[in-house]
């Protein structure tokens, strides 16, 4: 059978794996080494596998993973970032919609050290979703600004996505960090002047928060200094020199656990509940990129993706036509799958295109990243969206996707903004 | 008669699932934020790096990511399309667990006879690590093990259907 023919029946058959329900992980690995035993034999189909699983098994890199995996639960688990709300609200609670600004940026800094948008929805969610009923906010602002700020949590460094898009691209995570900076700061400031240009129309959708004076304001600063100090620890020493990602990750931790146990925040509970949560979630992002390379062999091995580039060279489709293109392909995915499945699923189709066009990598990575956060708040999935309903279960769902709206053109307009303005993430890696 | 088999089966495959899963979260992982500090407390402080932490790091990441991964299944700790599969009902989502576990019994099968071989070929040919003078060989068939865990917790446990729900793991799934 001709090599292109089995990688086009090979990804029939993914699709079609997908479609029923098999995980993610399993239905790529069983595809690729059924097809990788068609082509080459059943010997070099095992081989394929166990080298796989032992070399992915002992990266250094992936190392990565669940140590920054176990920095965000130990910051989840004990509580560290228990103070962050309180401290941003004094400062930003008095302009209007200040409460939901508030949000944004209580949601990146706690994001950012955490590393999954999910966690800091339910976690900022039951924290600032009362004191939003108590002022009497609009709830589909409410309920949209708390599901969309919790996507900040991947764009902002450390993020799990960066790591796990560095590792199937073999890009620097550290350059990728450095690059989500900016735009998350873009994509901040976007979803906190929505906000305020929108209250500052129709104020009663989120009404002024109470004067607090300039020596409480002062004195709250005190409640920022662990992220403050989780986060200048890893990033800066990423940015500096100082660590290797793995390494900040390692030291991260450590930091972590010292800055909880000298506020008397740690123990044997919370850190067995930590080590256990990054046990699962790195075993299951473990399994999905071996699956993701023994399908990636496959489509090497059968020219798909030569055929695939060829292609798209043929359509004469310019930089900005392919990114449109990719825009498209992203919002339907992201209708059917989680983010580390669309990035697993398109990374070996997209990558080789990417370099016959001349895209940056580290730049796609924050194009990709982006596209995912909308992933997690446009139906019919839309995890976030999930997790805000059940903090508020009195709204109802389409109130939400409704409030959400405005900040998924507010990342789209980010987006195009970078694609315009490369610099604005390639600026801070190129400077590492 | 296959009923008790499947059950025996089940009841052994989840208590050393579980044993492995101990062995990843308190050993594995502590070891490996510990040496990670370590190594760049040692580099920094005593100009002394250690020569082996990479590859004392790699073993120590296979033991936590295999050791993690069958229990992980039973936890429901993996990402599916549930679009269509949330829809199935009755037998045809039956076939669809089955379609799925098949898919992991073909792919961990392959690993585990793969691990079998080469575990005595390595155990012949003495390999180790570039800077760790340690025989590789226990920690393929470490990996053979899991393997076959796994395709024992596939057969006992094809929906992946959380055995007990612990609190906070939706957030994190």
């Amino acid at each position: 059978m001709a090599l292109t023919a089995v990688g086009i029946i090979s990804v029939g058959a993914l699709l079609l794996l997908l479609a029923i329900g098999v995980p993610i992980a399993l239905a790529m690995a069983v595809v690729g080494v059924s097809g990788l035993w068609i082509l080459e034999g059943a010997s070099a189909a095992m081989a394929h596998v166990a080298l796989v699983s032992w070399t992915e098994g002992q990266s250094f890199v992936l190392v990565t993973i669940p140590l920054f995996v176990l920095m965000g639960q130990l910051v989840f688990h004990t509580g560290l970032a228990s103070d962050l709300y309180a401290t941003v609200h004094k400062w930003i609670g008095r302009v209007p919609g200040g409460i939901a600004i508030t949000s944004v940026l209580a949601c990146g800094a706690f994001g950012a050290v955490t590393g999954s948008s999910i966690a800091t929805v339910a976690t900022m969610g039951s924290i600032v979703m009362p004191e939003m009923r108590r002022y009497r906010y609009d709830t589909t602002l409410a309920t949209g600004a708390l599901a969309a700020s919790g996507t900040l949590g991947i764009l902002i460094p450390p993020s799990l996505i960066f790591i796990f898009y560095g590792v199937m691209t073999e890009t620097s995570i550290g350059a990728l960090f450095m690059a989500g900076v900016i735009p998350g700061i873009l994509v901040a400031t976007t979803f906190s002047v929505i906000i305020w240009v929108r209250c500052l129309l129709r104020p009663e959708l989120g009404p002024r928060g109470p004067a607090v004076s300039w020596g409480e304001r002062m004195r709250s600063l005190t409640g920022l200094l662990p992220i403050l100090a989780i986060f200048t620890l890893v990033i800066g020493g990423i940015y500096a020199g100082l660590f290797t990602p793995t390494e900040a990750a390692g030291v991260g931790c450590a930091g972590v656990l010292g800055l909880a146990g000298g506020m008397k925040k740690l123990t044997r509970s919370n850190v067995a509940r930590a080590l256990e949560g990054s046990a699962l979630v790195s075993a299951m992002i473990f399994a999905i990129i071996v699956g993701g390379y023994l399908m990636a062999r496959l489509v090497a091995v059968t020219g798909l993706t030569e055929l695939l580039v060829e292609q798209m060279i043929a359509m004469g489709l310019g930089r900005i036509a392919f990114l449109l293109l990719l825009v498209v392909l992203y919002l339907v995915l992201g209708a059917f799958l989680d983010v580390f499945g669309m990035l697993v699923l398109t990374i070996p189709f997209i990558v080789p295109v990417l370099n016959e066009m001349g895209i940056d990598l580290i730049w796609f990575g924050v194009f990709a990243v982006m596209m995912t956060e909308l992933a997690l708040v446009t139906p019919p999935i839309g995890a976030n969206v999930f997790v805000m309903r059940r903090v508020a279960p009195d709204v109802p769902m389409g109130d939400i996707f409704r409030g959400v709206l405005p900040f998924v053109i507010g990342v789209l307009a980010v987006l195009a903004l970078l694609t315009a303005v490369p610099q604005l993430a390639l600026w801070l890696p190129g400077r590492m | 008669m296959i009923r008790a088999v499947l059950d025996r089966l089940d009841h052994w495959s989840n208590r050393v699932a579980e044993s492995l899963f101990r062995v990843a979260t308190l050993g594995g992982l502590p070891a490996l934020v510990a040496l990670v500090t370590l190594d760049v407390v040692l580099r920094y402080v005593f100009d002394a790096p250690l020569r082996w932490g990479r590859n004392v790091n790699g073993l120590l990441l296979l033991i936590t990511m295999f050791g993690a991964l069958p229990h992980a299944w039973d936890r429901g700790y993996h990402i599916r399309m549930e679009l269509v599969y949330e829809r199935l009902r009755g037998r045809t989502r039956g076939w669809a667990d089955v379609i799925a576990a098949c898919s992991g019994v073909i792919v961990l099968g392959l690993l585990l006879v793969q691990a079998w071989v080469f575990v005595p070929y390595m155990a012949r040919t003495g390999e180790t690590g570039e800077e760790l003078l340690v025989p590789f060989w226990p920690f393929m068939g470490f990996v053979g093990f899991c393997a076959l865990v796994f395709v024992a917790r596939l057969i006992s446990n094809p929906q992946a259907l959380p055995l007990v729900e612990h609190e906070g793991d939706e957030l994190w799934r």
